[in-house]
């Protein structure tokens, strides 16, 4: 993770990848960005990078090693994540909608305050990682390893957590669909909710 | 700076790496074990140990400590005088510990024991156990009824940072500010 800041006065920003300002003061933003979606799409890793605030539309992530980057309220539609390793990433409040992360390794990244809409987590590994605040529309994370991810106070539509590894996986204040997690080991999780109508109300 | 994470399969606590840009030293927090985890990950990095850094004193966190000084020639800060039959580095409230370009600055968060500190570097503050993402530092199931004194800490050293600080517990995953702000239903109302 590389944290240097942008120089501009007084921004708490971090500087974007390839540039000493972060995305609002960089001058001839449009070069870097061009310059930036070069190096991602030729660049297998990806590691301690900031993308902060980037439309990051289309850009093919298959594949790639994609650690201790920070890709903060970035936007991501269409986007291939499928057999990438994510490692020590934030995602926080990004939106990320149409995008793939089928048999995807992700471990102690953050997604927290992040809107994902028809996000497909089929066959990963998401663990140790972070879904504060959440939400989750038309998700599908079934048959994924989520061992102490945390759900907490994340909002689910049509999401489903069918035929996961939930041991230590926290849902607090989440509010699960019916059947939405059938044939996994929900009895290994942490299911916290205030709602004693919910039908994993386990506390 | 650059942050690696790995974690103790024996405790499951969170081991943290900081090193400069180019990986030439490091600083381990909180050590654990020592498990052949981060003996492996301190290979792959490349850094050459010099220093490790105790959140607190508790068992979970030093018990690697002996083994730890017999591999690498380290000083350890800690708010306690002794861990594990070594003299540590006492540290203090606002004390800095500089490595190189590294700066680590001690914030004293007594919650939840006495000796608990964070520690500052840049925008990552590593917490220890003053809480988790999306809690306080465990989940008491039984009740939503926090303890005050825990609530004033975090209130008073941490939750006055910029909400784009990146924070590092010792057990669960990365958090920032903001979001521990915005969804962390402990911190609503306070």
């Amino acid at each position: 993770m590389n944290l240097k800041k942008c120089k501009h006065n007084d921004c708490n920003n971090k500087a974007l990848v390839f540039s000493d300002f972060c995305f609002h003061h960089a001058e001839n933003i449009d070069d870097l960005k061009n310059k930036i979606y070069d190096f991602i799409i030729n660049n297998k890793n990806l590691k301690g990078y900031n993308f902060s605030f980037l439309d990051l539309t289309n850009i093919d992530f298959s594949k790639k090693d994609i650690s201790y980057s920070i890709f903060s309220r970035c936007k991501f539609k269409n986007n291939n994540f499928s057999n990438a390793t994510i490692v020590s990433s934030f995602f926080d409040f990004a939106t990320l909608t149409d995008c793939n992360f089928t048999k995807s390794n992700t471990r102690f990244s953050v997604f927290g305050g992040s809107d994902m809409e028809n996000v497909i987590f089929l066959d990963s590994t998401v663990i140790f990682s972070n879904f504060l605040g959440t939400n989750l529309k038309n998700a599908n994370f079934n048959n994924s390893d989520l061992r102490y991810s945390r759900f907490v106070e994340a909002n689910t539509e049509k999401a489903t957590f069918k035929n996961c590894n939930l041991k230590n996986t926290i849902f607090l204040n989440t509010i699960l669909e019916k059947n939405s997690l059938d044939g996994s080991n929900y009895e290994d999780a942490i299911i916290i909710k205030h709602d004693s109508s919910s039908q994993y109300n386990f506390f | 700076m650059k942050i690696f994470t790995t974690v103790s399969p024996k405790t499951i606590f969170n081991i943290y790496i900081v090193t400069d840009d180019k990986q030439k030293y490091g600083v381990i927090i909180d050590p654990g074990d020592f498990s052949i985890n981060i003996y492996n990950l301190v290979k792959y990095i490349g850094a050459k140990i010099t220093k490790v850094i105790l959140t607190d004193g508790q068992n979970k966190k030093v018990e690697g400590i002996p083994t730890l000084k017999k591999v690498y020639d380290v000083d350890i800060y800690a708010y306690r005088n002794m861990v594990c039959d070594y003299e540590t580095k006492v540290v203090r409230n606002g004390h800095e510990i500089v490595e190189g370009d590294l700066k680590f600055k001690i914030i004293e968060t007594p919650a939840p024991s006495y000796d608990s500190i964070s520690i500052l570097i840049e925008d990552a503050l590593f917490i220890g156990n003053v809480f988790q993402t999306g809690t306080l530092n465990r989940f008491k199931t039984e009740e939503f009824n926090t303890p005050d004194f825990e609530l004033k800490v975090i209130k008073k050293s941490i939750l006055t940072l910029p909400e784009h600080t990146m924070i590092y517990p010792s057990f669960g995953p990365a958090t920032t500010l903001e979001i521990e702000k915005k969804f962390n239903p402990y911190f609503k109302g306070i």
